[in-house]
């Protein structure tokens, strides 16, 4: 008796946890994954036992993992990616994953960050599936708020990724784009990755 | 009598740009390898940048004057403390909330028409002259800073080709008209005399150079090609404002 009780109880009663469970984890991972990583940011950001170039390395280290970098590297090269050799698109991928968190990250100065005193999830939606928009609003002690927006994206495994970013209608990616583009024209991904190595690198 | 020249001049260089205009404009963004094909022209729609030989050579010489008198300006200008550059900056938004009110009414929106007066009257009165926010700080009014390129562009006025200005940087006809419109338009300065309206252009450009420094060293030193990032960065943001609704 007690192993029939066992046998169709017990996966019954696992089946309601794991059915209460699965409910409770019904936010996407990428709405999680946004508010995670606003978090951080904050907690980055406000931690008074770090200094100035501590923060500044966080901060780099967040943006790293947080976009999809090989995405983009090959998104802003596009057919100069493609048409490149396997050298040349690992020799411009190393001097691209460095080059960009500097160059969005790097001349935040310590009024900066010092200046920033919340940053809220103000919107999130999924726009196609698996696509996803977040709208952040940062709130500064000396100037009006910003609005940062975020295009995510989650991969087969569950893993989100910021794929653009966009502040004040201004995107990072188009920027990216036109940029490499314009050095392209002038020398392929040979003349992007030489000029980008001419960078200041991160911190 | 200046604002028909001003308009004729303006209408005239619009339809100068018109057929740059049509020829960069790119609808398909993507390629069949699900990301953009850069030589496909993707990457240049809305450029609009027929101008080029000129404005290159204009660039050039602003980023020189920055790197040789403004930052260096800039430098010892940071070196007075925070406090009084922003009373510096809230005197100088608060000068502006006049014609920030002629823009709302112009723009038959009430909301930045009353939000400007107020913080223009709360400002100047409780805010010490407009040396303090008070309109943000007590009542959430926020400047919702206006011109007449944006009021323009409201009524559906094309931003028309790249332009980039001596020392005042990168613009499109549409704003560059727009900005001598309203030295013209703007009450503060119809009672001003030459040397104060001089000097409160000089204050006003001091003003933004430290408030938008991180914007600027970012455009004109750190980026790939400073001409192409700050272009692209301009016309984003002037679509943004236009798309976005107050």
């Amino acid at each position: 008796m007690n192993r029939i009780i066992r046998s169709v109880l017990l996966p019954v009663i696992y089946l309601s946890f794991a059915t209460q469970a699965f409910a409770e984890d019904s936010t996407p991972n990428c709405r999680r994954f946004a508010e995670d990583l606003r978090q951080e940011m904050v907690t980055i950001v406000h931690d008074k036992n770090s200094s100035f170039k501590q923060k500044h390395q966080a901060l780099v280290r967040l943006f790293q993992e947080a976009l999809d970098m090989e995405w983009i590297a090959q998104n802003v090269a596009g057919s100069y990616w493609r048409n490149a050799g396997e050298q040349e698109r690992k020799a411009y991928f190393k001097a691209y994953v460095s080059y960009l968190p500097n160059f969005y990250i790097g001349n935040f100065d310590e009024d900066d960050l010092n200046g920033i005193l919340d940053v809220t999830l103000t919107k999130f939606k999924e726009r196609e599936p698996k696509q996803y928009f977040a709208r952040t609003q940062i709130t500064q002690k000396f100037d009006e708020p910003i609005d940062a927006e975020f295009e995510l994206v989650e991969a087969q495994s569950g893993k989100c990724h910021i794929h653009d970013f966009m502040a004040e209608g201004v995107s990072m990616l188009d920027t990216q784009r036109e940029e490499i583009r314009s050095l392209g024209e002038k020398g392929g991904l040979p003349y992007i990755t030489e000029r980008l190595n001419a960078r200041p690198q991160a911190m | 009598m200046r604002a028909p020249v001003i308009l004729t001049l303006a209408v005239f260089l619009l339809c100068a740009a018109e057929p740059a205009l049509a020829k960069s404009t790119i609808a398909d963004k993507t390629n069949s390898h699900g990301y953009y094909d850069i030589k496909d022209g993707a990457a240049t729609a809305d450029v609009n940048d027929p101008w080029e030989s000129f404005n290159h050579p204009i660039f050039d010489f602003n980023v020189g004057f920055d790197r040789h008198i403004a930052k260096p300006f800039i430098s010892c200008y940071d070196t007075i403390p925070g406090g009084v550059r922003h009373s510096v900056d809230h005197f100088l938004t608060n000068l502006s909330e006049p014609l920030n009110v002629i823009h709302g009414i112009l723009q038959l929106n009430p909301k930045i028409a009353f939000t400007s007066f107020w913080r223009f009257v709360l400002n100047s009165t409780f805010g010490l002259g407009g040396l303090q926010d008070f309109a943000k700080d007590n009542a959430g009014l926020h400047n919702m800073d206006q011109d007449l390129g944006k009021t323009m562009g409201h009524w559906g006025v094309p931003a028309g080709p790249y332009v980039v200005l001596p020392i005042m940087g990168p613009s499109s006809v549409r704003d560059t008209t727009g900005r001598i419109g309203d030295w013209f338009a703007d009450p503060v300065g119809w009672g001003e005399t030459i040397w104060l309206a001089g000097g409160q252009t000089l204050a006003d450009g001091i003003d933004t150079r430290d408030m938008k420094a991180g914007v600027v060293e970012h455009l004109y030193y750190e980026a790939l090609d400073p001409y192409v990032t700050t272009r692209s960065t301009y016309r984003q943001h002037e679509r943004f404002e236009e798309n976005s609704k107050e």
